[in-house]
């Protein structure tokens, strides 16, 4: 350090002030232990605070050293700059060392050193712990400042090269431009064209070859020079040569065509485009013109022209004469020439005749015209003749130095000079010469000639042309004629169908002329304005649309409608129009042959039909009356009779089911005949339809001692889908007829399946007796209709012998074929397969896990055990089974199988009921005795059990045949776990009791099934009820006319008409006829299916109880029934006269309809007329009560109603039909309350009315 | 003046309007340069031309366009140009305005030939100071309310800047009245 002499004061600082200059110093002392140090350094570096040694704290990095410093080190390098790493943080500090308090203390003066501002962050130093003179952060700057050049420079360098690489693509291009320009100059001097480059002032500086050549003048001695002036000539158009100067004055581009002359003098054409060529400032330094020479175009043009001219004429021409004229006349005029001559070959006399001359209108031909006249020239001779002779074109440059014209000297006269003729062929012959002169020497031109050669061709077309037109018009002429005279009318109709065109016949059938009918519309002329021909015609046809035909009737002028077939034929009547040929054939003679016919015809339909119906409403007559005497005989039976009087009346009974069988077989029979018996199948239970035929016929081979047994085979799909009544009927006729003709033994009706898939089965039917038999010969008349096989047996047996036929005729509707098998003495077999549907399978009744047992059968039928034993295998019950009481106890004792020992044993009282309970009492002395059950199979018609309990040791009976149902509840209620209830099959109990006025009410029972119509009346019976029976709906409702009914039991499945059908029709009649008594429907159903009662109800019916019936269940509804009833008639009889609105608002619809129709003041009248009758009835009506003659009684309560229904009052006429009915019926008591309740509502509905009437008087007329 | 100014405006015009923009502008300013060099000094002239060009072709007024450039100067020109340095100008937007003097001077040490306006601090509150901005070159004082603003962003500071004196109104120097929201210090 220097100090100033004057001022020797070394700088003295505060502590403060030292920290402040130097926040980053430190101090040490000879063992290198820190001392004091910077505040800022305290901060970044906490570890000095703590640090024993200097060299605990940082390394030194310059100056450089190999061992550890020591004090004197420093002291040594004090004037080195300093360079020190933090060890901590990696900090470099920069800085100096000074020696202080006389060397015994070192100083160190410096700063952290950085060398990018974001540093300053890394160490957690601000910018403002630099004390201002250290120069740390404006090196930083400077250094920052670098960085942001160093980026500029790259930037700028990549630009650079940006734009190098840019400055290379651009020189590239103009290169390639270059090249392209020397190939366009070199393009210019070798192109076929001439091209000149003039200066500005039009003067040559540049011509290429293609001048040369065109012109025969070289670039030498064409250099400035003007084109004009060399090339111009004296035929050189002088308003062309004007054109150029002026476009050339003005600096323009040009072109155009012009005629020059070659060095050699020959003109020629050519076409020529000029443009100018400017200097960057647009001033023109040259012209530069490319010429083409089009000689030959300019005459390929003319001659071009001459063919479009010629081309024309003939086809503007319409006769040869006028063609040939043209020619000549396009020729000449085209090409300059003087005469033109068209020579014809005549056929007759082989010679060529002048037929057309034409020559310039401005010459005198005279001379030569008058020899062409004159002259005919035979093959080879003259001009004319040695052209039809070669076959081509000749030419003579000057006629009048030729030694081969005869009329030179007239040709001289006239001044022609050249001639040139060529032929025109016609089916490959000549058929004419055409001779053309010109009045200037001509060489020949091998081009010309074959252009007047094609000319020959077009004439030769043209011919062809004129003579097929000609013969068009001979067909046209033809066709015309056909389509006026033709005997069809025939309308020729545009796309709109106006008519264009009709002939004579269309005239005739429609009546009008052709003037009056061309240009209408074929509808608005023919077409009905009513009927049944209105339907108009089909939209128009295109032209590729077919032909179409109907028939309909058509409307003539005078009105008349005729029938007509129309063919309409869509037709092109010209190129552009399409049409249509309307052809109408008149139909009248052939419809009135039809008619006959038809006539003819519907006579034998309508006789077949009355047969047919005759027939069935004979046998529908018959029926009816059959069920009464058929129900009467059955409740006689029920009543107290004595044997003789039993006698009678079954046979009454008897008979009349003989009848019935007959008429339902004749009726069937019939409808087999018409073919109108058709299936309908349904979902059906098929087991259930076998226990139904089972049951159907059990008591009637009960009576004769028969088994009847049904074998079920397992694992039969239970839902299927046929005619399940049909097949029913079918079952039925077949085992009625076993029982019938069995006297002893059983008759087996067995079930298999033969084949089965998801969707269908074939299922077999085979149903064998163990009766008379048949022999062979009478097998074949077994099903022919009306045959019994034995006369003596129908007497015996009965039927019409139709049943066989008519179940055969059923079989084969459902695709299969009843077959016999039988020996007389040995019984027989009928047998038939059907396919059926599959139904999906509903919901099985079985739910319950029927228990593991084994069984064991005892039965001296084999059917009877087959039949239980298939049942209980399809079950997977292991069954056996015996043919005694003997034989099963013998089972039993000796049993030692792997199977279990039998549980449940059925026992058949077919073996002796004695027997069975000895069979039971040994049983019982066994040891397996207690785990055991018996159950009794009995006929049904067992009297010593019915209505008793299980004999002794039998904890269950049942009755044959067994229905699978009732086993299985058996065997639930003996071996289940207690939920199912025993169950017997005729159950003890107390008959139910109905109350007195519902024992009144009046039934009737609707149903078919003969047993269960029996069951229905004995159980009414023993409520204290009676009923009348009804056979099928039909006969309901005839019933229900005849007489009212308070109840119908309706079975829901019955012939002809069902429950359901029954039901709405009579619904439907109620409401149409309110007076009509509403009766209480209550349905019987066979399934207990969901459903079922919804669809009852649905359909009608009040309620519902199912089969088989109950009496308690039966009793229930009845009850219900008479409850209902009873409060209905309540009702009906306390309602309050009061004016219901609803009432009121009838009215006013009733008078708001009438005033519609007929107008207030008519309306009006009606109106007052019943006030004032009803007013006046109803006095009498009053006055008249408990008067004998009831008839006038009942009949001013009709007409009373009768007025009423007019005007909306529905309640007053149910009330008078009500009056009527009772009064007929001398219920005099209902009478009164009636009467009184209809006077009642007539005084409260009176002043509504009466405003109505006010109302309707004061309206204005409409 | 200084080249990172033309710099700035070029950016900001490239980045919101694209480059053919900018050569529009530069076109119509007449101005034939491609690349500014951050640290050159060009005539102010170029930088004025500039600023009209964009005014015009962008239909913004000239104000506008020059407190845009200095928003965009401060946020992203001067974030590259100074690099962490600028950050580092301050904890704070107070500290940073107190600090801009010194920064100013070592702009001035290291290129000796540019003329840098001087920035000085004045009445320094807890949430407001006045700035006061010296300059040769008149017209650029919505530039400067520019910055201001642009600092404000940076620091995350809610700024308001109302001009207290005006050299455009006869002023020695345009004064700058800084006040900020103390809560995002």
């Amino acid at each position: 350090m220097t100090t100033r002499p004057e001022h020797p004061l070394p700088v003295s600082l505060s502590p403060e002030q030292f920290a402040g200059a130097f926040p980053f110093h430190f101090t040490f002392q000879r063992q290198l232990c820190l001392g004091s140090y910077g505040n800022i350094l305290a901060r970044i570096c906490p570890d000095f605070a703590t640090a024993p040694s200097l060299l605990h704290v940082v390394e030194f990095l310059r100056p450089e050293r190999t061992e550890p410093p020591d004090f004197d080190w420093f002291l040594t390098n004090q004037d080195k700059l300093f360079l020190l790493k933090h060890l901590a943080t990696g900090l470099i500090f920069r800085g100096q060392m000074l020696p202080i308090d006389g060397n015994s203390r070192v100083v160190f003066l410096g700063s952290p050193w950085l060398t990018d501002a974001t540093q300053i962050s890394t160490y957690g130093i601000e910018l403002s712990d630099y004390p201002i003179h250290d120069a740390t952060i404006d090196i930083l700057h400077v250094l920052q400042a670098q960085k942001v050049a160093l980026a500029d420079a790259r930037k700028l360098a990549q630009k650079l090269t940006d734009q190098r690489a840019e400055l290379r693509a651009t020189n590239e291009r103009l290169q390639a431009q270059e090249a392209e320009q020397r190939k366009l100059a070199l393009v210019a001097a070798r192109t076929d064209n001439a091209v000149v480059v003039t200066d500005a002032r039009g003067y040559v500086e540049w011509v290429n070859e293609g001048f040369t050549r065109t012109t025969g003048y070289t670039l030498a001695e064409v250099r400035g020079q003007k084109p004009g002036s060399l090339l111009q000539g004296p035929e050189t158009d002088p308003r062309t040569i004007a054109f150029i100067r002026e476009s050339l004055r003005r600096g323009e581009g040009f072109s155009t065509e012009i005629l020059n002359y070659r060095r050699d003098g020959r003109k020629y054409w050519l076409a020529i485009e000029v443009q100018p060529i400017r200097d960057d400032t647009g001033k023109i330094t040259n012209f530069m013109a490319v010429e083409s020479d089009i000689t030959d175009r300019r005459l390929a043009f003319q001659r071009r022209t001459l063919q479009y001219e010629v081309s024309r004429s003939l086809a503007e021409a319409t006769s040869l004469k006028a063609g040939m004229a043209a020619v000549l006349r396009s020729i000449g005029n085209t090409l300059d020439l003087c005469l033109g001559a068209f020579w014809r070959v005549n056929p007759t006399t082989l010679h060529l005749h002048c037929e057309e001359l034409w020559h310039d209108p401005t010459q005198d031909a005279r001379p030569f015209v008058m020899a062409c006249r004159a002259h005919t020239f035979a093959l080879g001779q003259g001009f004319p003749g040695r052209v039809w002779a070669s076959q081509t074109a000749a030419w003579i440059p000057d006629v009048t130095r030729s030694d081969n014209f005869t009329r030179a000297d007239e040709a001289a006269a006239t001044g022609l000079q050249g001639a040139v003729a060529f032929p025109i062929f016609h089916r490959g012959e000549v058929w004419g010469v055409i001779e053309l002169f010109s009045k200037s020497i001509e060489n020949p031109d091998s081009d010309l000639l074959r252009l007047f050669l094609a000319i020959g061709n077009q004439i030769t077309q043209f011919i062809d042309r004129i003579k097929a037109g000609r013969a068009l018009e001979v067909q046209k002429a033809r066709f015309e004629r056909l389509f006026s005279e033709a005997p069809v009318a025939i309308a020729v109709l545009d796309e709109q169908d106006a008519i264009l065109d009709v002939n004579r016949e269309f005239t005739r059938l429609f009546g009008y002329p052709k003037n009056e009918a061309v240009g209408r519309n074929i509808d608005d002329l023919t077409l009905p304005t009513e009927g049944p021909g209105l339907l108009p015609n089909p939209p128009p046809i295109a032209t590729t649309g077919d032909r179409i035909s109907f028939e309909t009737l058509r409307r003539t002028q005078d009105g008349s409608l005729h029938p007509v077939q129309i063919i309409r034929q869509p037709v092109r009547l010209t190129d552009d129009q399409v049409g249509v040929f309307a052809l109408y054939v008149d139909l009248t003679e052939r419809q009135r042959a039809e008619s006959a016919l038809r006539e003819a015809k519907e006579l034998a339909e309508t006789a077949n039909r009355s047969k047919s119906e005759f027939l069935a409403m004979m046998s529908h007559e018959i029926r009816t009356p059959m069920n009464s005497i058929f129900g009467m005989a059955g409740l006689l039976l029920e009543s107290p009779l004595n044997d003789r009087q039993r006698e009678f009346v079954e046979t009454i009974r008897d008979g009349g089911d003989a009848l019935l069988e007959i008429i339902n077989d004749i009726l069937d029979f019939s409808k087999i005949e018409s073919e109108r018996l058709s299936l309908e199948p349904v979902d059906f239970d098929l087991i259930g339809l076998v226990d139904g035929v089972l049951e159907l016929l059990a008591p009637r081979a009960q009576t004769k001692g028969l088994e009847l047994t049904a074998i079920l085979p397992p694992r039969l799909p239970r839902q299927l889908h046929a005619d399940d009544g049909r097949l029913r009927q079918v079952l039925v006729n077949l085992v009625s007829n076993g029982i019938k003709f069995t006297d002893k033994g059983e008759v087996v009706l067995r079930v298999e399946l033969v084949e089965a898939n998801e969707a269908t089965a074939r299922i077999r039917f085979a149903i064998t007796d163990t009766g008379i038999g048949i022999t062979d010969d009478d097998q074949k008349l077994l099903f022919t209709p009306f045959t019994q096989v034995d006369s003596s047996a129908a007497r015996r047996f009965g039927g019409t012998g139709l049943g066989l036929a008519i179940s055969r005729r059923i079989v084969r509707l459902m695709g299969g074929d009843i077959l016999v098998e039988s020996r007389p003495g040995h019984g027989s077999t009928f047998r038939f397969d059907i396919a059926m549907g599959v139904a999906d399978p509903a919901p099985s009744g079985l739910e319950f896990q029927i228990p593991r047992i084994a069984a064991l059968v005892v039965s001296p039928h084999r059917a009877t055990r087959e039949s239980i034993l298939a049942q209980l295998e399809s079950w997977e019950l292991a069954p056996r089974s015996a043919q005694s009481t003997h034989e099963a106890l013998e089972l039993i004792q000796t049993f030692d199988g792997p199977e279990p020992l039998p549980r449940l044993f059925l026992l058949d009282a077919a073996l002796g009921l004695s027997e069975c309970q000895e069979f039971a009492a040994a049983l019982q002395r066994l040891p397996v005795a207690a785990a055991t059950r018996l159950t009794l199979l009995r006929p049904l018609s067992d009297s010593s059990l019915s209505h008793k309990p299980a004999p002794e040791h039998f904890q269950c009976v049942l009755t044959k045949p067994v229905r699978p149902s009732q086993l299985f509840n058996s065997i639930m209620s003996l071996f289940g776990n207690g939920s199912h209830p025993v169950t017997h099959t005729a159950l003890p109990s107390s008959c139910p009791e109905l109350s007195p006025s519902t024992r009144r009410l009046r039934l009737l029972v609707a149903e078919d099934h003969e047993v269960n119509r029996r069951l229905a009346l004995l159980m009414l019976e023993k409520l204290g009820c009676r009923a009348d029976i009804a056979g099928n709906g039909n006969e309901v409702l005839a019933a229900l006319d005849r007489q009212t009914y308070d109840i119908v039991l309706m079975d829901c499945q019955m012939p002809e008409l069902d429950g359901f059908a029954t039901t709405r029709a009579i619904r439907d009649a109620e409401r149409a006829n309110p007076a009509r008594h509403r009766v209480h429907i209550i349905a019987l159903t066979a399934n207990a299916m969901r459903g079922d009662r919804e669809a009852c109800i649905a359909c009608g019916m009040d309620s519902y109880v199912t089969k088989p019936v109950k009496l308690d269940a039966l009793a229930g509804a009845l009850q219900e029934a008479g409850n209902t009833l009873a409060q209905a008639s309540l009702q009906v009889h306390s309602s309050p006269a009061v004016a219901d609105p609803d009432d009121l608002a009838q009215i006013d619809t009733a008078i708001t309809c009438l005033v519609a129709d007929f107008g207030p003041e008519a309306a009006a009248e009606l109106l007052g007329d019943y006030l004032k009758d009803a007013e006046s009835r109803l006095a009498d009506l009053r006055q008249r009560l408990g008067d004998p003659d009831q008839e006038t009684f009942a009949r001013d309560a009709h007409s009373l109603a009768g007025g009423s229904s007019i005007f909306g009052l529905e309640r007053i006429r149910r009330l008078g039909l009500a009056i009527e009915a009772a009064s007929r019926g001398g219920e005099t008591n209902e009478v009164q309350r009636f009467l009184a309740e209809l006077s009642d509502r007539f005084t409260t509905l009176l002043p509504h009315l009466t405003s109505h009437l006010q109302r309707l008087q004061t309206a204005p007329s409409m | 003046m200084y080249g990172m100014v033309n710099k700035a405006i070029e950016e900001m015009v490239v980045m919101h309007h694209g480059q053919e923009t900018w050569e529009r502008i530069k076109a119509k300013a007449g101005i034939d340069v491609d690349v500014f060099m951050s640290n050159e000094g060009y005539p102010d002239e170029v930088t004025y031309a500039l600023v009209h060009a964009s005014s015009e072709i962008l239909g913004t007024p000239v104000d506008a366009i020059l407190q845009a450039f200095g928003e965009h100067w401060v946020l992203h020109t001067a974030q590259e140009g100074y690099g962490g340095l600028l950050r580092a100008g301050g904890k704070s937007l107070s500290e940073f305005l107190i600090n801009l003097p010194n920064f100013h001077t070592r702009v001035t040490m290291i290129f000796p030939n540019l003329q840098p306006p001087s920035f000085s601090c004045s009445d320094v509150g807890p949430t407001s100071l006045n700035l006061h901005y010296k300059t040769r070159r008149p017209g650029m004082t919505a530039f400067v309310v520019g910055l201001i603003h642009g600092l404000g962003k940076m620091y995350a500071t809610p700024v308001a800047v109302r001009i207290e004196t005006s050299r455009a109104q006869g002023a020695d120097h345009d004064v700058f009245h800084i006040n900020w929201s103390e809560s995002h210090r």
